[in-house]
């Protein structure tokens, strides 16, 4: 009865499944048409999934503490399931440039989602394993999703090796804390931390500390930080467009809520624990700065500035208090919004640069930086939707970006890091270069002879174009109003 | 409980040691996956013995069951590496550099 959306997404999956192998098997030429369809099934089953949140009989608890369901995880689902139905818009739009027509890309994004909205109520090391490993596994099948093309089997191969690795870590992990304190469940865990653990038994705190590196760097490397994120770059961009996608926006929201379940758990356990994950914070914002600026894909550009963010987002979780939790749930707020049009924009770059590459009997490339030049002469709106979103990332100020980094180093700062605060800004000054040099690229630099794209046609899909408008400017107003549902109390469990 | 424990993880550290150590085939690694989460699965069973506790051998048949997907879907896409590249040697894997 607690967990009745849940069963409603699964149940929903399961019959999408029968439906969609029987049309599939019956219609072969009408291929485009099922594929939206099935799209609109999965929207209209994440909407539904959105508005079961707001009953209230859901609250409760399944099989004692393992799963919970209060008003804050609902707050987290509903704002999780907002932001995959927006990738999924952008997916869409990705999706049909590429002569990828399988339908079971959207059942195994489905079943993805299933695993990460359980993840979010879950507080029990047993459950986050089972549900880490099936989302990794749906997404090793979306990073290996084209099955002809060299770059993505070996993005898959590589993302399928490190993640099996790791979990393997994570459970060495869970398998000393069990042995240790008897108790895998994060509220035990919490309660039993509070004591003084070399009174029992001599070695038992090296045990646990050790145990809870394992657990910890697991996390990281899920969440692609820096010590950790050598698989991010080359899985990110060998896989299609559509699973870069998903990757990118999707996990984000329920790794990080279970990250900072987990460290509300272990707070108790060192006072080193602070400064450790804000230096790897820090970390992880010089290594995304640095490697991005020798970049000349679009892509990987991308993926290493969401290196950086979330480099600022482990620096925000490491000061484990309420204040530091809500401000990286603001900063997780702006980053998926601006990641979302971020890879809408890529999306519809990509997807005008390979018809005309058609036209002229080339292949599908990947695309490079000079592919967007002369864009001010061509198409102008997007121009200026674009230097919206890259000084959001870059945190120029009237724009939302610079609040959500600025609040970041406040805190930093108020709690006398300040040497890490200063890392920050500096870095963060540095990566402004590598965003300025895409508009650079956008605004000044004129056509080349050879380059056959134009972006002046605009208006295609209404869909795509919408959010287009609203969300630019949402950017630049969400400076003044602040964004409150992210100015929540993080859980006291 | 020592014995059993350094017996587990002795296991892990081969199975590392041979992920990190290949210069083979990437089949290799997947058999270096399988002995890592049979490792951790029998070092559930030995701490739920000591502790007398269930929560172990449930973690144990459930890492058992992970393990079995996880690996037919990693023998699923190393198939397809091999469909595309004639071979699976572990040189090569470079192409996505730069």
């Amino acid at each position: 009865k607690s967990f009745l959306p849940e069963i409603f997404f699964s149940l929903g999956i399961l019959i999408q499944v029968v439906l969609n192998t029987k049309f599939i098997n019956d219609l072969k030429q009408n291929f485009p048409i099922i594929d939206k369809e099935v799209f609109a099934q999965t929207a209209f089953m994440l909407i539904l999934f959105i508005i079961f949140q707001n009953d209230l009989r859901i609250e409760g608890f399944l099989g004692t503490n393992t799963l919970s369901n209060d008003s804050t995880i609902r707050l987290v689902k509903q704002v999780f399931c907002l932001s995959t139905i927006f990738a999924l818009v952008v997916v869409n739009k990705a999706y049909t440039l590429q002569k990828l027509n399988f339908t079971e890309f959207y059942f195994i994004f489905s079943l993805s989602v299933l695993s990460l909205s359980l993840m979010i109520s879950c507080s029990d090391l047993l459950l986050f394993y089972l549900l880490m490993e099936m989302q990794a596994l749906c997404f090793y099948v979306l990073a290996a999703f084209n099955r002809n093309s060299i770059f993505s089997v070996e993005g898959g191969i590589k993302y399928f090796i490190s993640g099996a690795f790791i979990s393997g870590f994570y459970l060495l992990g869970v398998s000393f804390l069990y042995g240790g304190l008897g108790t895998i469940s994060l509220n035990n865990l919490q309660s039993l931390l509070a004591f003084d653990l070399s009174s029992y038994n001599e070695n038992l705190h090296y045990i646990v500390l050790v145990s809870v590196t394992f657990i910890t760097c697991t996390l990281l490397f899920k969440i692609a930080c820096a010590p950790f994120h050598f698989w991010s770059p080359d899985v990110y961009d060998g896989a299609p467009l559509s699973s870069t996608i998903v990757f990118s926006i999707v996990p984000k929201i329920p790794l990080f809520f279970f990250f900072m379940k987990w460290l509300n758990s272990i707070s108790s356990l060192t006072s080193f624990l602070s400064t450790v994950l804000i230096s790897i914070g820090a970390l992880s914002v010089l290594v995304g700065t640095l490697y991005a600026l020798a970049q000349k894909r679009l892509k990987r550009l991308i993926v290493f500035s969401s290196v950086a963010q979330t480099g600022f987002l482990v620096a925000s979780i490491g000061l484990i208090s309420v204040e530091g939790y809500s401000y990286a749930f603001f900063f997780l707020g702006i980053y998926i919004i601006t990641s979302i049009l971020l890879w809408l924009h890529f999306a519809l770059f990509h997807s005008y640069s390979t018809r005309s590459n058609y036209y002229y009997n080339k292949e599908l490339t990947s695309l490079y930086t000079s592919t967007i030049t002369n864009l001010f002469k061509d198409n102008i709106v997007w121009a200026f939707s674009l230097v919206i979103i890259f000084f959001s990332i870059a945190g120029i100020p009237p724009l939302s970006g610079f609040l959500s980094k600025m609040l970041i180093i406040y805190n930093l700062v108020n709690l006398d890091y300040i040497y890490f605060a200063v890392i920050l800004v500096l870095i963060s000054a540095v990566s402004v270069y590598y965003y300025i040099r895409v508009l650079k690229v956008a605004f000044f630099e004129p056509k080349k002879e050879n380059s056959s794209q134009s972006f002046k046609t605009i208006f295609v899909e209404s869909g795509s174009d919408f959010t287009n408008f609203v969300i630019p400017i949402l950017l630049s107003v969400l400076l003044l109003l602040f964004y409150s549902p992210s100015f929540f109390l993080l859980l006291s469990q | 409980l020592t014995f059993q424990i350094a017996i587990c993880l002795s296991m892990f550290v081969i199975g590392t040691l041979g992920i990190l150590y290949n210069r083979r085939d990437i089949l290799i690694v997947l058999v270096c996956i399988e002995l890592l989460l049979l490792s951790v699965g029998i070092l559930f069973i030995v701490f739920s013995i000591y502790l007398d506790d269930m929560i172990g051998q449930l973690f144990a048949i459930f890492i058992l069951t992970v393990a079995a997907a996880e690996s037919s879907i990693g023998l699923g896409i190393l198939t397809q590496y091999y469909k595309i590249t004639g071979d699976i040697s572990v040189i090569d894997i470079g192409m996505l550099r730069g």
